[in-house]
């Protein structure tokens, strides 16, 4: 029904005029961008840029390359952050627990920017069961069974009671590099593969967000706050090399992560999903920094690995 | 001044009272027994004490033993007058002679502006909505009604209405006292009213008499024509999109008429032949037909079963229809598609009007509601070859059927009260969304034939009410109510006490100051995110997660009748409401379809709840009702604005429709008999629109091999954080009228956006000439001239 919707609509633009006006937005709106997430294991980056006019040409972005980034640790300044390339600045502070770490980017004609946030609690996997499961379908007009195997992996958790958690979930496997004959695994190569989830936790999220180079996706402990709780998701069995290919050690990443963050993914993927669709209500993308745009948030690890015969 | 008396009935009967007297009767059309609402009737000599007509043309007055000058007076009418010694209770059917604009005729001051206890609400005759210009010489109720200040217009084009903030669900809009769900055809650029079929239009935007309720903004009571008593007589007329007929004369001689109008579209059969020479170029072995149109009927027939009974049977009904067949055959193969979409409201009144003694008059009504929505897919495909052939079929189904009785009583025991009481219940059923999916195949022994997606939704909603229209003194007269209403839905019960007060305190004959206060609530939604009136829009219950909507008004102004030929009102307005609903941000009506909508109620994960609105503004108009050249000039300041806890997060945004200055000014003239002119022009400030106005770099995206690279996101400063151009138009339209031998011709030639002003119907960025990326303004009506002719007979 959509396709008659968009017809129509499309028709309505056919015949329509069209008529180019001038939007006017003065430079002095223009503002800092900087993104970082911070976790315990590494040190504090950034990036900064300039935030662009909507009609400007992606060819003018432009890195704030001699930005002043100062980072404060419980509101005292610790550290200058240092440009490396393309607006990434570096510090030498690895962030503690239970400390909230302040950035401040200020350049000349932009207002200053800044943003807080702190590491939450690490939440360890209890325990992480795998099943296989099998799933039959029936198609009626070739009266054909089909059957398809995914991996169920439950992943425990205790869930802290009396806070708000927030947690980032992602499955990685590793997919053989054969040689020339395809014949012969010779190593392998870690990607994260997509999952599918009936969990109550998991209905509420659109799609997979890739954070720090992990992709997954991210919920709330809204609906079991202080449960050990067992996260249900499931995956399908690759079905190409199955003579060579007979098992992957399979890595779930469960972060603790801020809310601001949960937000920004929450958000972000939303108006992913509705963009250039003209019937869906418009989403505005979560920031948490002040007088300027981006995000920056923290991150908790932890990874449970577990080897998976097909 | 020239006062003709026709009176057809003069009936004397004793009275229980020793001083007083009630003169009661209905006023009617005298040239086709039309009921007249709202006409004033008094006594001109020395008490001056008077009354109004009610919705179904009934007064009822009880005055002092003497001698009277008993007027009745009504705009576009030649006034009354009988002198006589009121000794015993007396019955008078006015008969009044409808005036010509050519005719100076007086009006009388109870019925201006300034003397009606009633504010914020406007009358629009009929006769001067049928000559104002329109988009394709369509004329249409709603748009004559986005003319009004205070009252604002959606997009362009489109015959919604936002009334002092509020949303277009908020409108009760009514048939004849039947509620209609839908008042849209073609996408809302046509509403459902066939002007030929009506009688009275009345806007009432604040100042609520209790007697109305179930929605938050504005009431618009529209009553259709109840057929020629005396004659047959009718109406034919074609334009360049439709045609129209009306047809109406007694069935017995005063005492029973009828009514039927009906209207077609025709451009989907004009374009028949063009698209069956277009095809046949293309292939041999196809047949293929398309195309969209609308109809509507209304049709009335009463019967006077005694002086005190009459009954009346009411039907509407209409459907807008898109669709497209088409059918392929081979010599080894058959395949025959199918496509519909289509969605109607039908509406039907069973109306009993009863006068018990003279003093009480009782209206009870039966009525049906039901608007549906349909889409149907199905194909047919046959392999000759291989003996085989599928059928498979898919339809969605949303709507809304009510199945209401309602009884009100309209009681005078005084010039000093006039009290109306009543109650109401209606059976809801909603049908949020349901699919029916069947296929059967040779191939398979097996059929499929699954229903699936949100179940109907059955509730109950009543409402009790009273109403003093009280004179208090000789100056300040009051109207005092409250209205009590529940609903009950899947073991949830709602209820909700409504006080309502307006006052009017008269500082010369001419004019007043009036203050009203009420409070209204909701029990249904309508969930919609377009800006066009698509017929998906779900109507649907409150639940116990989705709250009843309220709101409370204040409103105060002044109202000045200047010469009796010209009413100055300026009112303001502030305006609350609470547990508003939106889409939540991502989401759509088609949403359900792509995701997991196969639960029950699987609508109520899609909106957000709780929602507020504030609202608040002044209003001007400037009205002329009589003479050669009449019309108005409205103007609107307001403010709107809606906050939910999870949109603009959490940030208070202006509505969609907050609109600065409304501006509409409404002129017609009638040069002589033969050439009237019609002219309107619209200003308004654009609409609030959401518009990304940055882009930033935001957290690396990663590509399939895990490859970081950036990431540009829009930024979206505010929820409805751009103003779109101001809106402004002119329309014109020339009338020609002429006497023939077996009725009147008229000819009307008119343009719609006369100076052909480019109105922005929606914004999208694009690139423009030089490649460069650009913000592109798509606007849908350009310089429109209609023609169109009719005859009455």
């Amino acid at each position: 029904m959509k396709k008659i919707f968009i017809i129509i609509f499309g028709l309505l633009t056919i015949l329509s005029c069209e008529k180019i006006i001038d939007l006017e937005i003065p430079d002095s709106e223009r503002k800092i961008v900087f993104n970082g997430i911070m976790n315990p294991d590494s040190t504090i980056k950034i990036q900064v840029s300039q935030s662009l006019g909507i009609l400007e040409d992606e060819l003018n972005l432009k890195y704030l390359e001699d930005a002043d980034v100062t980072i404060f640790e419980d509101g005292i300044e610790i550290e200058k952050m240092t440009h490396t390339v393309s607006g990434i600045f570096t510090s030498t502070v690895v962030p503690a627990l239970n400390k909230t770490y302040k950035v401040q980017v200020e350049n000349t004609n932009l207002p200053t920017a800044e943003a807080s946030s702190k590491i939450p609690e690490l939440v360890e996997i209890t325990k992480l069961d795998t099943i296989t499961v099998v799933t039959t379908t029936h198609d009626e007009f070739s009266n054909t069974d089909y059957y398809s195997t995914n991996i169920r992996f439950e992943i425990n958790f205790d869930d802290p009671e009396s806070v708000d958690n927030y947690y980032f979930v992602g499955i990685s496997m590793y997919e053989p590099i054969y040689d020339e004959t395809y014949t012969t695994i010779i190593d392998s190569m870690e990607y994260f593969t997509y999952f599918m989830s009936e969990d109550i936790v998991l209905q509420n999220t659109e799609s997979q967000f890739t954070l720090n180079s992990i992709s997954g996706q991210a919920f709330s402990d809204e609906k079991i706050n202080g449960f050990s709780y067992k996260l249900k998701i499931e995956t399908g069995i690759p079905t190409y090399g199955e003579a060579y290919f007979t098992g992957s050690t399979y890595n779930v990443y469960m972060m603790s992560i801020t809310k601001d963050l949960y937000l920004h993914i929450l958000s972000y993927n939303k108006a992913q999903y509705s963009s250039n669709d003209p019937f869906t209500q418009p989403v505005q993308i979560f920031s948490n920094i002040t007088d300027g745009l981006g995000i920056f948030s923290a991150i908790n690890i932890t990874k449970k690995s577990v080897y998976v015969k097909f | 001044m020239k006062i003709r008396l026709l009176i057809l009935m003069f009936i004397v009967s004793h009275s229980a009272f020793s001083q007083k007297y009630t003169i009661s009767g209905y006023v009617e059309n005298s040239e086709n027994s039309e009921k007249v609402i709202g006409a004033a009737l008094f006594d001109a000599n020395i008490t001056n004490l008077g009354t109004l007509s009610n919705s179904y043309g009934y007064y009822s007055i009880t005055i002092p033993s003497k001698k009277v000058k008993f007027t009745a007076s009504q705009v576009g009418y030649i006034a009354m007058q009988i002198e006589f010694e009121l000794i015993k209770d007396t019955v008078i059917n006015f008969k009044l002679l409808p005036a010509t604009e050519l005719e100076q005729v007086e009006v009388y001051s109870q019925k201006n502006v300034a003397n009606q206890s009633q504010m914020s609400a406007v009358d629009i005759p009929i006769t001067t909505i049928q000559k104002m210009p329109m988009l394709l010489g369509e004329v249409d109720v709603l748009k004559a009604i986005q003319l009004l200040p205070g009252v604002q217009s959606g997009t362009e084009g489109t015959s919604g209405i936002y009334v002092r903030g509020g949303g277009s669900d908020q409108n009760l809009i009514l048939i004849d006292g039947v509620p209609v769900y839908n008042v849209n055809h073609l996408f809302g650029f046509f509403s459902i009213f066939n002007a030929d079929a009506i009688n009275d239009v009345t806007l009432i935007k604040g100042g609520f008499p209790a007697r109305y309720g179930g929605r938050l903004s504005a009431v618009l009571d529209i009553k259709m024509k109840e057929g020629n008593l005396k004659k047959f007589s009718g109406s034919a007329s074609i334009g360049l999109i439709s045609s129209k007929l009306t047809f109406e004369g007694p069935i017995i001689k005063d005492k029973s008429s009828f009514i039927v109008s009906l209207r077609r579209t025709y451009i989907d059969v004009l374009s028949w032949p063009i698209q069956k020479i277009a095809v046949a170029k293309n292939s041999d072995n196809m047949n293929f037909k398309a195309g969209y149109f609308f109809w509507d009927l209304n049709a009335k027939v009463n019967y006077k079963l005694s002086e005190k009974d009459r009954i009346f049977l009411s039907v509407y009904t209409g459907k807008d229809k898109a669709y497209s067949n088409s059918e392929y055959t081979m010599t080894d193969m058959e395949d025959k598609l199918t496509s519909g979409l289509d969605w109607g409201n039908i509406t039907s009144a069973f109306r009993w009007n009863h006068s018990f003694a003279k003093k009480m008059f009782s209206n009870t009504t039966l009525t049906f509601s039901r608007y549906l929505f349909n889409v149907s897919f199905s194909e047919y495909y046959k392999d000759i070859t291989n003996n085989y052939s599928t059928d498979m079929s898919f339809e969605y189904l949303s709507g809304i059927q009510d199945v209401s009785i309602k009884n009100d009583f309209d009681y005078r025991p005084s010039p000093a009260h006039t009290i109306k009481f009543g109650m109401n219940y209606t059976y809801h059923t909603f049908t949020p969304g349901i699919n029916a999916f069947k296929v059967s195949s040779d191939m398979v022994d097996e059929k499929i034939d699954t229903t699936y997606g949100d179940m109907p939704i059955y509730a109950n909603e009543y409402y009790v009410y009273v109403e003093d229209d009280i004179n208090v003194f000789k100056n300040l007269k009051a109207n005092v109510g409250v209205h009590y209403s529940g609903f009950y839905v899947n073991n949830t019960y709602y209820q909700s006490v409504q006080p309502r007060v307006s006052a009017r305190f008269l500082i010369s004959e001419n004019v007043s100051i009036k203050a009203a206060y009420s409070e209204m609530t909701q029990y249904l939604h309508l969930l919609t995110n377009s800006t066009i009136g698509l017929p998906t829009d779900l109507w649907l219950p409150v639940t116990e997660n989705v709250k009843p909507q309220n709101s409370t008004q204040y409103a105060a102004g002044i109202f000045w009748s200047i010469g009796n030929k010209y009413d100055l009102s300026i009112e303001g307005y502030y305006k609350t409401m609470d547990n508003l609903i939106e889409y939540k941000e991502g989401a759509s009506f088609f949403s359900g379809f792509d995701e997991t909508n196969n639960s029950a109620r699987a609508w109520e994960n899609k909106i957000e709840t709780g929602g507020k609105g504030e609202s608040y503004g002044m209003e001007v108009l400037l009205r002329k009702n009589i003479g050669k050249t009449t019309g108005w000039i409205g103007y609107t300041l307001s403010w709107s604005t809606r906050q939910f806890e999870n949109i603009n997060f959490g940030q208070e945004f202006p509505y969609s429709y907050d609109r600065r200055h409304d501006i509409g000014i409404v002129v017609t003239h009638a040069f002589n008999e033969r050439i009237d002119i019609g002219a309107t022009w619209v200003y308004g400030t654009g609409n609030s629109y959401t518009l990304a106005l940055e882009r930033y770099l935001s957290i690396p995206a990663y590509d399939y091999y895990g490859i970081p690279y950036p990431n540009l996101v829009n930024h979206i400063g505010n929820r409805n954080n751009f103003r779109m151009p101001a809106y402004h138009r002119l329309d014109l339209n020339v009338n020609f009228h002429k006497e023939k031998k077996h009725g009147n011709r008229t000819w009307s030639v008119g343009a719609y956006n006369a100076y052909n002003r480019k109105n922005p119907f929606y914004l999208d960025f694009g690139y423009d000439d030089n490649g460069k990326r650009a913000l592109i303004q798509y606007s849908i009506f350009p310089i429109i001239p209609s023609v169109s002719y009719k005859f009455d007979f």
